[in-house]
């Protein structure tokens, strides 16, 4: 029985981080589907968006705050970012992968710089657990997996009945034409980038009670964002979402066999041995 | 200045006498030099030798890496273990790293080349991090970020007796020969046939691939070969430091391949080693920069993409256009300049082109106007 509540909690946690991957792995293949940019900046943001909710925490005291104040500062950031140095760069995919590179250096060591080198938790807003069938689960992972459910379809809403969103589907399929047809693709690029850095720094601090929060928190999220998208499909977003829980559950099944790290390891091999098998993803040929 | 010479030892031109320069210099560095000096020497000549192995696969065959940490370490590793685990010696070692390396190479190449050009960047940062993570965790086996040492035995020379890696001078030339044989073999290799082929993929693969070049198959030779050379500096590296650690296979060595290149000019080899001399040389004599590496790193990776693509070679090209001399044409030529339209190529527009004209014609043929 200890086993079966086991496998449930790991079920559960699978799900719950699988969905905030693909949260954060979303905002990724937006950016590439639409711009043509690998951002290896991306997990730099999401860490972002966890060291500035820790500040607001810290001054504010209050998480829902951070929760809204965080992710509108990583998001003008993004925009920043775009406009001032991707955009005059943004022909050249290795040159524009550089630059992010680049940047994840800088904004790690200014989080190191800022923040310091150890780790930092934060308390989570909601408390206590959740009992059904048997298996008790802590209340906050279940609101943040509902949480992250519904910014996905809001994100879709977003997408496919908006004007902007329509926007940057008719980007996403032809720049030229989109432009001749009167859609302001420079806006569109910058909103893209804004959008994706803010999904991904709302995703770290949706994150921060869970895992703890340090200046290098980004890589590892980076290592599973890129995979789930090169297994999703580069540019395909319903890919993103199946690639994510499955990474996600296989890794949290797995890691009640073996150390995490170990599980996280092979999972991340099995992905990639995964890409021989089907170099184009799941959905191959995916648009948005 | 340009025009050459005829002197006893045959006709000296600018480029000769350049290179006469950089050998004299390299030659007689030790005789002025301290032991510090010379340790640094030998460890930024080892690293030099790994950006332009770097440089061989992103500068020449335009596929861009950041999987080359992970060869610096397998070959580190693969020297240390036949060092300490087999009780072999230096040369064994060497060739350990370069052999061992090239077989991880060919392993990952495989997975990296199946999938599409932006795939494959991922492909090797995926690569990277998860060999970061398994090196890391897998301590018993690379003593993790604390690092092993390593006891580099002597080397017995016909004539000159044992040579200990303990010697600075020895060391020094050592590190220089490797290095030197390296860049001549990779040299040699830019400038075969092959190497034509790698700059065709480079500049255009859909017509490399139409003239019926296996682009694949050379994709997968740069990318071992690259890998393998970028593992006899790892190598080369241990053998200088005698230590090595989990770190070497950090994202950041990574970057250090890429800005040692961008610095120093693309597709050179040679500008690969002089990115990593300024780089790996500054950051060592500004105290306040060694403390944030990787922000100076991070911010000048930033500024040579933005502000000069092709890195001093680009800048000197650029130097003898503006003043004029009549070598300028022909050293921008064979150098920097010959990427300007590489760069235009592989761009996300000339890209977008050739699939509106895919999908709006069936036609190749705006496609091809882009390129």
């Amino acid at each position: 029985m200890a086993l079966a509540s086991d496998v449930a909690v790991a079920v559960l946690n699978g799900v719950t981080w699988g969905l905030i991957v693909a949260l954060i792995a979303l905002g990724l293949n937006l950016i590439f589907g639409l711009l043509e940019i690998v951002n290896m900046a991306h997990g730099s943001l999401y860490m972002l968006g966890a060291v500035i909710g820790w500040f607001v925490i810290d001054a504010t005291g209050s998480f829902f705050v951070a929760l809204f104040l965080a992710p509108l500062a990583v998001g003008m950031i993004g925009v920043a970012i775009e406009r001032g140095v991707l955009r005059p760069i943004e022909d050249d995919v290795s040159i524009t992968l550089i630059a992010t590179f680049g940047l994840l250096l800088i904004f790690q060591q200014l989080a190191l710089m800022s923040f310091g080198p150890g780790t930092r938790s934060v308390a989570a807003p909601i408390s206590g657990t959740v009992s059904f069938a048997g298996v008790s689960y802590s209340t906050y992972r279940l609101s943040v997996a509902v949480v992250a459910v519904a910014l996905m379809a809001g994100l879709y809403l977003f997408l496919f009945r908006t004007r902007y969103g329509t926007w940057m589907r008719g980007v996403r399929q032809n720049r030229e034409v989109a432009s001749a047809l009167g859609v302001p693709t420079s806006k569109v690029y910058a909103f893209t980038f804004g959008l994706g850095s803010l999904l991904a720094a709302l995703a770290g601090v949706l994150l921060a009670p869970i895992v703890s929060v340090h200046h290098l928190m980004g890589l590892d999220v980076l290592a599973v964002a890129f995979i789930v998208v090169i297994v999703g499909g580069l540019g395909s977003l319903r890919g993103v979402l199946v690639a994510s829980l499955t990474y996600a559950l296989v890794e949290n099944v797995g890691a009640l066999f073996v150390t995490p790290v170990r599980a996280r390891i092979l999972t991340l091999t099995l992905m990639i041995a995964f890409v021989l098998v089907r170099p184009g993803g799941i959905f191959e040929g995916d648009a948005v | 200045m340009t025009e050459s010479h005829e002197t006893p030892v045959g006709r000296v031109t600018p480029k000769r006498g350049a290179w006469g320069l950089v050998a004299a210099v390299a030659v007689a560095f030790p005789f002025v030099a301290g032991d510090f000096l010379l340790f640094l020497a030998a460890s930024v000549l080892a690293l030099g030798l790994y950006g332009a192995a770097f440089d061989l696969l992103y500068g020449y065959t335009g596929l861009l890496s950041f999987g080359h940490a992970v060869f610096f370490g397998v070959g580190a590793y693969a020297a240390t273990f036949a060092i300490t685990d087999f009780g072999r010696g230096v040369f064994v070692g060497l060739a350990a790293g370069f052999l061992a390396t090239a077989l991880v190479a060919v392993g990952l190449g495989l997975v990296a080349t199946r999938v599409s050009s932006h795939g494959f960047v991922i492909v090797t940062i995926l690569i990277a991090l998860i060999a970061n993570l398994a090196a890391v965790s897998l301590t018993s086996i690379t003593g993790g970020t604390d690092g092993r040492s390593v006891a580099v035995p002597p080397v017995a020379l016909p004539g000159l007796g044992d040579l200990s890696f303990f010697d600075p001078v020895f060391r020094y030339f050592f590190t220089l020969a490797v290095v030197v044989a390296s860049l001549l073999v990779m040299y040699r290799l830019a400038n075969s046939p092959v190497g034509l082929a790698f700059r065709m993929i480079r500049d255009n693969e859909r017509r490399a691939r139409m003239l019926g070049y296996n682009v694949t198959a050379y994709k997968l030779f740069a990318f071992s070969a690259s890998g393998a050379f970028a593992g006899l500096a790892g190598v080369l590296s241990t053998y200088v430091t005698g230590f090595v650690s989990a770190s070497e296979f950090s994202l950041v060595v990574s970057g250090d391949a890429i800005i040692y290149t961008l610095v120093g000019g693309r597709a050179t080899l040679f500008g690969a080693v002089l990115g990593a001399v300024l780089v790996e040389g500054a950051s060592n004599f500004v105290s306040e920069l060694t403390d944030a590496y990787p922000l100076v790193v991070g911010a000048l990776l930033l500024l040579t993409v933005v502000f000069e693509p092709e890195g001093l070679v680009g800048v000197a090209a650029r130097m003898r256009e503006r003043f004029g001399s009549p070598d300028a044409t022909s050293a921008a030529d064979d150098g920097a300049r010959a990427d300007d339209g590489a760069r235009a190529d592989d761009g996300a527009r000339a890209d977008d082109g050739a699939r509106a004209a895919e999908s709006e014609s069936g036609t190749d043929a705006t496609g091809d106007e882009h390129r």
